[in-house]
């Protein structure tokens, strides 16, 4: 609990954290891979 | 998922490199993040969430796709000064071009589906039909605009799983994992965030 709340104390690893997920989400929408069965790949 | 694993190799490359190299990663601020988050939203709903994707009609998921690149589009341009930012902006163009141009669907061939399936014969794939519940739409190369641009490209994950994506994905993989590589910058640059 005390490591999160150092982590989230830092606005610099909470900006890389936001980036890193925005990144994620980004590819996820702005990407089209489909797995086998028609999933989203 | 797959493009996700080329995140997270990213950043476990950033992260190394900056240990091998002795420099710190540096925060980058993106501008109309949120837009990013309701564009997810849009597409997990459409063909990522299987309760919804159910319910959801397969002729609205167009609109939700494209939509929802659009929503990307605005956020590249907001961020055309970020380093590799053309480079997802590239990925994301090619994506979107080939999906507009084929009513808003990810075109994918019966013969590229005999890759991923290929337990069900080549003449049983119905063309104009919905994979799954995917983004893609079979249609037959010759009924496919911008074919190149298509999920054309297999990648075997297991024995029984496979992967198709298009040159866009690939183009999006590499920005992301070159953005997060090239984050690590010298301590005494401004900005940078000892990890």
């Amino acid at each position: 609990m005390k490591h999160i709340i150092t982590f989230f104390s830092d606005p610099r690893k909470v900006q890389l954290l936001l980036l890193v997920l925005t990144l994620a989400l980004f590819v996820f929408a702005a990407g089209a891979p489909t797995a086998t069965g028609g999933t989203g790949g | 998922m797959i493009l996700m694993v080329a995140v997270g190799l990213g950043l476990i490359a950033g992260l190394i490199r900056a240990k091998i190299t002795n420099q710190s990663f540096q925060a980058i601020h993106l501008r109309g993040w949120w837009l990013v988050i309701f564009s997810f939203v849009f597409q997990y709903l459409a063909v990522g969430f299987r309760p919804t994707s159910i319910v959801i009609q397969d002729a609205w998921v167009p609109y939700l796709i494209v939509g929802s690149q659009v929503l990307l589009v605005v956020f590249v341009w907001l961020n055309r000064r970020v380093r590799v930012m053309w480079l997802l902006g590239l990925g994301l163009a090619m994506n979107l071009l080939v999906i507009v141009a084929n009513g808003g669907w990810m075109p994918i061939s019966p013969e590229t589906l005999t890759h991923l399936e290929p337990q069900v014969p080549i003449g049983s794939w119905e063309i104009g039909t919905r994979y799954g519940f995917s983004k893609d739409m079979i249609l037959s190369p010759e009924l496919t605009n911008l074919a190149l641009l298509s999920d054309r490209f297999i990648l075997p994950i297991s024995s029984t799983s496979r992967i198709a994506f298009s040159i866009g994905d690939i183009l999006l993989a590499l920005g992301a994992f070159w953005l997060l590589w090239s984050l690590p910058k010298k301590a005494s640059q401004k900005g940078v965030l000892e990890l």
